[in-house]
Order: structure tokens, then sequence, then C-alpha cells
């Protein structure tokens, strides 16, 4: 089952191969990785952890009662992991392949 | 806090029901430790991601066209993999209706042959009639016809709870007080446009022998101890749906058409005796009295005993666990209070 990779995907993912979080976790620790640039939305970020467990690459791994309110937390599954790594190689390409067009441009007046 | 998590449990109305059963609390928790210990109510883009995300996991867990074309209009079962999506459909408030739409193709049919307004008038009383039917066991029937076990399950693990339960009957009080009025409607009214005529007074005459005979075969026929029976007994629907008999009774009476169906007024007057007689029976003679036992003892058979009604549900897959068998031991609990 092909999972859509988006920016925000990737970003849980990463959090969550970090260590197993909560949904609140996760949102903040996304907020750290990506430089106070991306805010998950409660919505958005369950909509992006039914979609990592529906394809394998994520999963429940314990509930927790804080505060009279449940606490579930998540993990990455080994191909949740790899999936990741592949992503992470890729993006490392691409990054490579960018720095060289942009090396190879004229240089604008000295910059 | 109690009026932000009645907020939040809004605004996740738009999520499907299962979903909401077993992830609820959690989004719930995620939402107000994102709001902070002072917010009050759910914030506008909070809500409108809530509302989206909701659509969308509807969306994702909704089966592809010619598989929903076939369960809503040949109640084919859906596969496995959208089990839990039927679930929701039959338990949600949508079923009743889109039930109801079954009678849709009778008004072309009927406003073929009859003259319009009568034609608008018997569709309708025939839609409002549907209703009078329980809902919940409609709801179970259709659920035990979606999720019963395949012969075909690969791993041999279903994911289908099976309870016992007992089986709802409409008490026969109830059936037989609605049939009364409706009958005593229809009599009165065709004696009043017609005069007690000789056809209709030995109409009357052969009704009252029939409830007479009526009362002997109930009486005769010997009560069973039922203990997988839940009588139910009138409710609003029923009076619902004779008043729309009633109405239409009317409608047909007074528009003048009755000369047309003075046949009709012999019916009503054969019949009406006995649903009062067995009315003043059941209602006296204490309250286990189904209609089902009624109908067994007018035609001459021993009373049934009913059986335990299997009650499925789908169980929660994976991690998400109890949710299902919590749904499903409730359903069968429900199902004995009347």
């Amino acid at each position: 089952m092909t999972f859509r990779m988006s920016e925000q995907a990737y970003l849980v993912m990463l959090a969550l191969a970090e260590e197993p979080r909560h949904g609140y976790g996760v949102v903040q620790a996304v907020l750290t990785l990506s430089d106070d640039q991306v805010k998950l939305g409660a919505g958005t970020l369950y909509g992006i952890l039914d979609r990592l467990v529906e394809a394998g690459l994520a999963e429940a791994s314990g509930e927790v009662v804080v505060d009279g309110r449940l606490r579930r937390y998540y993990r990455l599954t080994d191909e949740g992991l790899g999936a990741l790594t592949a992503e992470t190689a890729r993006l490392r390409a691409l990054a490579t392949r960018a720095q060289r067009v942009l090396g190879a441009r004229p240089a604008f007046g000295g910059a | 806090m109690a009026t932000f998590e009645r907020s939040a449990a809004f605004w996740l109305r738009a999520y499907p029901r299962r979903w909401r059963a077993e992830r609820g609390d959690e989004l719930v928790a995620v939402l107000a430790d994102l709001a902070g210990p002072d917010a009050v109510r759910v914030d506008r883009r909070t809500a409108w991601g809530l509302l989206r995300s909701g659509l969308a996991t509807r969306w994702r867990g909704s089966p592809p066209l010619h598989i929903y074309l076939a369960y809503r209009f040949l109640g084919t079962p859906v596969p496995a993999r959208y089990r839990a999506w039927v679930q929701d459909d039959i338990l949600g408030p949508s079923y009743l209706v889109s039930r109801a739409l079954w009678s849709v193709w009778l008004l072309p049919v009927l406003l073929l042959t009859w003259p319009t307004h009568l034609a608008v008038t018997f569709f309708l009383v025939v839609a409002v009639t549907g209703i009078a039917g329980d809902p919940r066991t409609a709801r179970e029937v259709a659920l035990r016809g979606q999720l019963a076990p395949s012969p075909y399950t690969r791993d041999g693990v279903s994911d289908v709870v099976t309870v016992l339960g007992p089986r709802r009957r409409i008490a026969a009080s109830a059936a037989f007080a609605v049939m009364s009025v409706i009958g005593v409607t229809g009599s009165l009214t065709w004696t009043t446009l017609l005069g007690l005529t000789r056809p209709l007074a030995l109409a009357l005459g052969a009704g009252i022998v029939a409830a007479g005979g009526g009362l002997l075969l109930l009486r005769r026929a010997s009560s069973v101890t039922q203990p997988h029976r839940v009588l139910v007994g009138l409710r609003p629907r029923h009076l619902v749906a004779a008043g729309s008999w009633v109405v239409m009774i009317l409608t047909v009476a007074l528009g003048s058409a009755a000369g047309s169906f003075v046949e009709l007024g012999s019916v009503w007057l054969v019949v009406t005796p006995l649903a009062l007689a067995v009315w003043w029976w059941s209602a006296r003679r204490g309250s286990t009295l189904a209609a089902v036992d009624v109908w067994r003892a007018l035609t001459g058979r021993r009373p049934r005993l009913d059986a335990a009604q299997p009650f499925r549900r789908v169980a929660a897959a994976g991690g998400f666990a109890t949710a299902g068998a919590r749904e499903v031991r409730a359903a069968g609990a429900e199902g004995s209070h009347a």
C-alpha cells in the first residue's frame, strides 16, 4: 500500500523515530525538528497517524492515564524506520544535487 | 474543563462513530493539551482542522462506488475490510432514511394507475407505515447479514464478535390497539357515508362472530414463558403510523371515491370487532402476550419459544482493543430493557 509521504508525515515519523511519543509529544517534537516552522493541528496529526498505522509504518505501543486523560503512545515499526531512512537518503541525494546546481550557476554580483 | 470537552465532542462528530468510540478520548486529550488549561472552547482553526480530518477519515473508510451502490440498493454484503464502515452506516441515523427511500419506486407506479391525490396519499402512508417497524430489530437484522461469518476467511480469525441477546417482539396490546383505532375509523367512516346497508350489516355480523371465535382460540392457546423475549409496548412511531392511516381513510372516503370502494366498508366491519376483542383480551391478561402469539393462536398453532438472537459487531482490531467488545456487550444489555 503506497503511503503518501508529505513533509508533515516525514516530520511525524522522525519524531516517532526518536522515541515512542503520545499525540501532544509528537506535536512538540515536530515543532522542534522543523525549527518552529510546522505546528501540527490535532486533526492533521491524527490523519497522519491513522495513515501510518494503516500502512504498517507505526503502531500503538501503550496507554497511560494521566490526570484523568488517556494518553496513547505510538512508535515506529521496523518498516517505518526503513521508510524513514529511505526518505532521508532521498532528501540528502536531492540536497546534494541541488547544491551542485546552485554551485554551478554564475554568481550574482559578488554573492 | 467539561465545557471544553463538550465543545471537542461536538466537533469530533465529523469522525465516524467507531473511530470516535476507539480514539475519541485520546484525541480530546491531545486537544486539551494543545489548547492549554484555560481553554473553554475549541478555537476555530482547530475546529476546521477537525472537520476536514474527520471527513477525510470517513472518506478513507468508505468503499468504492460499485460496492457502495451494490450495498445500498441490493443489500449485498460488503468485503471484510469495509465491515467497520458498514456497521457505522447501519447504526447511524441515516440508515432509516435510506431504508425508507426503498419505497420511492412505488410512487411513479401509483401515479400511472390512480388519481393523483389518491396515489400521493397512499404512497405517503406506505412510507410512514415503514417507520412502525422496530428500528433496532431492523438494524440488527441488517448487521447480522453484513457481518455473517464467511466460509472463506483466509486466516480463520474473524473480526466479528457475537453476543446472544433477547428477541424483541411487539406486545399484542400495542399492536391491536393500533389496529383497533384504524379499524374503528374505517368502520365509522363507511357506515356514516353509506348508512348501515344490508351488505355492511352482514359484514358486521360476520365480524362479531369472528371476534367470538378469535377469543375462543386465544383462550385455548397456552401461554409459554419466554426467557429470551423482550416485549415492546406502544411507541410514538406506532401512533404516527396509525395517524397516517386514519388520514388516508378519511381522504379516500371524503374524496367522494367512497362509492367505488364500497367493498372496503365490509372489510373494516369484519376486521374491527376482532381487533377490538383481541385488544381487550391482551390488555387485561397481564403483559406477556406478543402480537406474534396472537397470530399463531388465531391460525391454530401453538406458541413458539423465542430463541436467543445473535448480535454481531465488528471487534476492534490490533492495539485499539476493547471498544468493539464493549459495544457488543452494551447491545446485548440494551436489548434487555424494553
